[in-house]
């Protein structure tokens, strides 16, 4: 039996940590009900006026159904072309793996200014018109590393002996994949997926370049800034932020739930990693 | 898809209802309004041609994608019904900055298929040499003959090009001034007000090159589209002691309001009387314009049809009906800003009536002239890029 | 083995093959990478060696841009600025996830799951709406302030919490610290208890621990962890506009302004790509100096 050691100073690090992540956080699920249009102490009130202003604001419902549509159709994208490549670059052993796997996490590095720019140029150039197709063009390029991370992760960790009995009994490639490999992982790609999607859901910078005559959540909210900072951005945040907690926690408990029916304990990579 | 009043709007009326706030006072002019009293000589303005002829909106129907401010797609009740009755659905991009109005243009290739968009007046050089801005056709625009005499003339060619040709529909405007929060310091006579050290830390700016250029222009007694060269040096010292007086410049007219009702700053350098109401929408409701006395810059804003255009009828038909006197004084209350049409004077709320002296409007914009913004390439004159660097310098204290 | 190696055979041709295979799975994947990564970025780069035609660009190709790129002196300013924006929040980030990636490692119980998942669930709260919730902390009524003033601390606000460089990296720490903790307790992933318990059996207190077990593992997965904050942070436009003073704004406004409010296509293109190259130099630099201390790859057997 190993002792756990007490260790203070990590420990009040984390929990340092833990307050400095949420304490902002609930300051804006807070004044999302102040009763007056103030987002500075005093809190005023409660009030539920703020989320009664934007669900009546058809702005806002478009641009959360616009954000919605394009959040859902990158996870599902991402989901087949992001499996795929997860399950290439862990089952091929050659000199390509490299620069493909090189090719496929770079967009991890580059900042979204630059992809944003650089789409709008290119699309500019080839005469595409802007639109709601061109946001999901751009995020799946964005949140593809991310899936590859969780996925290739999953992969990894299979057992590849399973497999090799799959293709001994006869099956093909895509059978061994369907039968064998899929039921094992499953939970983990669908968590990944609805991380692409509060990936793409959330996402400011590069769809500000690469949007035409429609509006996402970010960029209403970003447009509202304009004239005036009330609480009703604190509102639509919130809800964002429950949206987001929900779907995240969905898919935390999928790969929990997933892991631990195989046996496994709770390895950071299968949790997923990602940034804004 | 119905669009209501409007997120902001119903708020923002209900309040000025109730208070009386946003008193502009400027200069010597009396603030007494007559509502639009004598002007009775509403004798065809000279650039309406299609005047009486036939007072028949045009026809026009269907998507008409939009590009502009938030608020500019008019959500008020008489546009509303007008726009069903129509039957035209608007798809709005709302723009935070200027700016991307023609980077959208520009950059999103011929296909990017904005029907309508709006301009600030100094940007008619910029928007002429980019080729933004189509000629429109004024058989289609009865409603202009309803605005006002200096609004439908070809002054300085913002609106119509030296060819005579309509390029924009000018439909609300207003003046920068010096806004303030009179429950911390006193009224200001002088811009330069706002350099006295007790301010220091507390003076908000905007990131606003075209309009802080011109502001220094005027405090500096220049005009800013023919601004000699060897002159940008004393614009910088100029905008940049307002800005060593703040921290940091805010991204937006809103930004800086939350400013102002957070207590991070307590006066604005470029203000904007509409900041009053979206202060008063806030719980603050001791903020207050004027323009001093070296004066200031107004802006007025038009629509315009751009290249892009797919259904060009209707944006035509919107531009017309937004001069209609009811839609205009609704626009101009929800905006809080400045009527076009003569008529819509007398229909205003109190609070919005009296944002602007209606009648001497020309004194108005004799202290606060609609300006030009400084020209994208010239041998002789300060240019936009060159000033644009300026200001980023300042912002970053280089 | 050898044999083999020198004189391939159609065995292991064929083998190769077989092994190659599997890639083709990855195709969608690349083809949309290339499509939708490399060739927007090649034609960016291309438009970075072409003049300027305000809003557009024209021929002939020139290295115009790039020489007002490294000539003016506001970009010098920007990049320091930038430089140091990203370099106090990378630091920041690994310096303070460092302790919590062990905490979630070695000392926590029961509550790991629940910790894990609230770093985690961070992440997805809406940049721009964390941006804004750093003003009703930081400002001059804002949660600090009204603390410290309500305990008699202060008697005016403190000025440089907000509209400050500080203001900056602050939000960008909350921004990128949970992916940097996610990174960090993977890099602690291969480190047993077992090997801290025999360091500790040898005599080492925690001191000695971390830096002769501890921070020689982790310096590859921090490293890697560094580059990501350093190249997302010191780019990032929107939070110094929100939240920085004067030595806040940095070289990813002055892109975007020289996009959007100038025109200067390839003057923005120019500026961008000198900015990947210092990535790319700062990348280098590190690799080189994990490599000289032999820290570049530590493998453990678990």
């Amino acid at each position: 039996m190993e002792h756990r050691q007490r260790a203070p100073i990590p420990t009040s690090i984390t929990i340092a940590a833990l307050l400095f992540l949420f304490v902002p956080l609930g300051l804006v699920v807070l004044f999302s009900f102040n009763s007056t249009g103030s987002l500075t102490f005093p809190f005023a009130g409660f009030s539920m006026r703020w989320y009664r202003q934007i669900a009546e604001s058809p702005e806002f419902r478009s641009a959360v159904t616009n954000s919605a549509f394009v959040g859902l159709v990158v996870a599902l994208v991402t989901l087949v072309l992001g499996t795929l490549a997860a399950y290439g670059l862990t089952r091929a052993s050659t000199r390509w793996r490299t620069p493909i796997a090189v090719l496929l996490f770079l967009p991890l590095t580059l900042p979204g200014l630059f992809l944003g720019l650089s789409l709008l140029v290119l699309f500019a150039r080839v005469e595409v018109t802007l639109s709601l197709a061109t946001v999901a063009i751009a995020h799946l390029v964005y949140v593809t590393p991310y899936y590859l991370l969780i996925a290739v992760a999953a992969l990894q960790r299979l057992d590849p002996a399973l497999e090799e009995a799959g293709a001994d009994l006869g099956g093909n490639g895509w059978l061994v994949f369907r039968r064998v490999t899929l039921p094992q992982v499953w939970p983990v790609l669908v968590s990944a997926s609805c991380l692409a999607f509060a990936l793409s859901f959330d996402e400011f910078i590069i769809t500000f370049f690469v949007i035409g005559p429609d509006s996402t959540l970010p960029l209403f909210i970003f447009s509202t800034l304009r004239r005036t900072v009330d609480p009703s951005v604190n509102a639509i945040s919130s809800l964002l932020l429950m949206i987001t907690l929900a779907l995240f926690a969905f898919a935390f408990l999928l790969t929990v739930r997933g892991a631990r029916s195989r046996g496994l304990s709770i390895e950071p990579e299968a949790l997923g990693s990602g940034s804004r | 898809m119905t669009r209501s009043a409007g997120r902001l709007g119903v708020a923002r009326r209900d309040f000025l209802r109730r208070t009386g706030v946003a008193v502009i006072t400027i200069g010597a002019t009396p603030s007494i309004l007559a509502a639009c009293g004598g002007d009775d000589d509403t004798a065809a303005s000279p650039s309406a041609t299609g005047g009486g002829a036939s007072p028949e909106a045009p026809d026009a129907t269907g998507d008409m994608n939009f590009l502009s401010w938030e608020g500019y797609d008019i959500p008020v009740d008489s546009m509303e019904a007008w726009r069903k009755d129509q039957g035209i659905t608007v798809n709005p991009t709302y723009i935070a900055n200027h700016d991307e109005i023609q980077a959208k243009i520009k950059g999103g290739g011929a296909a990017a298929g904005y029907d309508i968009i709006t301009y600030y007046q100094g940007y008619m050089p910029l928007y002429t040499e980019l080729g933004i801005l189509t000629p429109l056709d004024e058989s289609k625009l009865p409603n202009l003959s309803g605005l006002f005499p200096f609004w439908a003339s070809d002054v300085e060619n913002f609106w119509i090009n030296p060819e005579g040709e309509r390029i924009g529909v000018p439909w609300t405007w207003g003046s920068i001034g010096l806004t303030y929060n009179a429950a911390e310091v006193d009224e200001m006579s002088s811009w330069y007000d706002l350099l006295d050290p007790s301010l220091s830390g507390k003076v908000a700016t905007v990131d606003d090159p075209a309009g802080n250029f011109n502001l220094c222009c005027k405090i500096l007694d220049l005009k800013s589209n023919e601004v000699p060269k060897d002159q940008l040096g004393d614009i910088v010292d100029l905008m940049s002691q307002f800005v060593a007086q703040g921290r940091g410049v805010s991204p937006s007219f809103g930004d800086m309001t939350s400013k102002l009702v957070s207590g991070d700053a307590v006066a604005c350098f470029h203000g904007w009387a509409a900041m009053n109401t979206f202060a008063a929408d806030q719980g603050v409701d001791t903020i207050e314009t004027n323009i001093p006395e070296e004066g200031s810059h107004s802006f007025c804003d038009s629509y315009a049809i751009p290249p892009t255009a797919v259904n060009p009828d209707a944006a035509l038909a919107w531009m017309n009906q937004a001069l209609d006197p009811t839609v205009n004084a609704e626009a101009a209350e929800y905006l809080v800003g400045g009527v076009t049409v003569e008529a819509s004077v007398s229909m205003l709320n109190k609070a919005t009536a009296a944002l602007y002296p209606y009648e001497d409007l020309d004194g108005l914009l004799e202290l606060a002239p609609l300006a030009i913004n400084a020209p994208t390439e010239s041998d002789e004159f300060v240019t936009f890029p060159e000033w644009n660097e300026a200001f980023q310098e300042i912002k970053a204290g280089a | 083995m050898a044999s083999l190696a020198e004189a391939p055979t159609r065995t292991t041709e064929r083998a190769e093959r077989r092994r190659a295979k599997p890639l083709i799975a990855t195709l969608p994947a690349v083809a949309w990478l290339l499509a939708f990564f490399a060739a927007p970025l090649l034609v960016f780069l291309v438009y970075s060696f072409l003049t300027n035609e305000l809003y557009a660009v024209g021929l002939p190709f020139t290295l115009e841009a790039y020489a007002d790129a490294l000539t003016s002196s506001l970009n010098r300013t920007l990049a320091r600025n930038s430089l140091v924006v990203g370099l106090l929040t990378a630091s920041t980030t690994v310096i303070v996830g460092l302790p919590i990636a062990y905490w979630l490692r070695f000392v926590a119980r029961r509550s790991r799951l629940a910790v894990l998942f609230l770093i985690t669930a961070s992440m997805f709260a809406s940049y721009l709406v964390r941006i804004y919730a750093w003003r009703t902390v930081l400002g001059s009524r804002g949660l600090i302030n009204s603390a410290l003033e309500r305990t008699g601390l202060i008697d005016e606000p403190l000025g440089f919490l907000l509209y400050s460089r500080f203001a900056v990296v602050v939000a960008l720490v909350h921004i990128f610290l949970p992916y940097v903790v996610l990174v960090l307790f993977a890099g602690m992933g291969p480190v047993s208890e077992g090997l801290l318990e025999s360091a500790r059996d040898l005599g080492a207190n925690a001191s000695l621990l971390w830096r002769r077990v501890l921070l020689p593992i982790m310096a590859a997965p921090a490293f890697s962890a560094f580059v990501f904050v350093f190249i997302l942070s010191s780019a990032d436009y929107v939070t110094p506009q929100f939240l920085g003073g004067k030595d806040g704004v940095t070289l990813g406004v002055q892109i975007q302004q020289n996009f959007i409010a100038v025109g200067n296509w390839p003057l923005a293109a120019a500026t961008s790509f000198l900015m990947l190259l210092a990535f790319v130099a700062v990348y280098a630099i590190g690799s080189f100096a994990l490599r000289r201390l032999r820290l570049h790859d530590i493998r453990l057997e678990s």
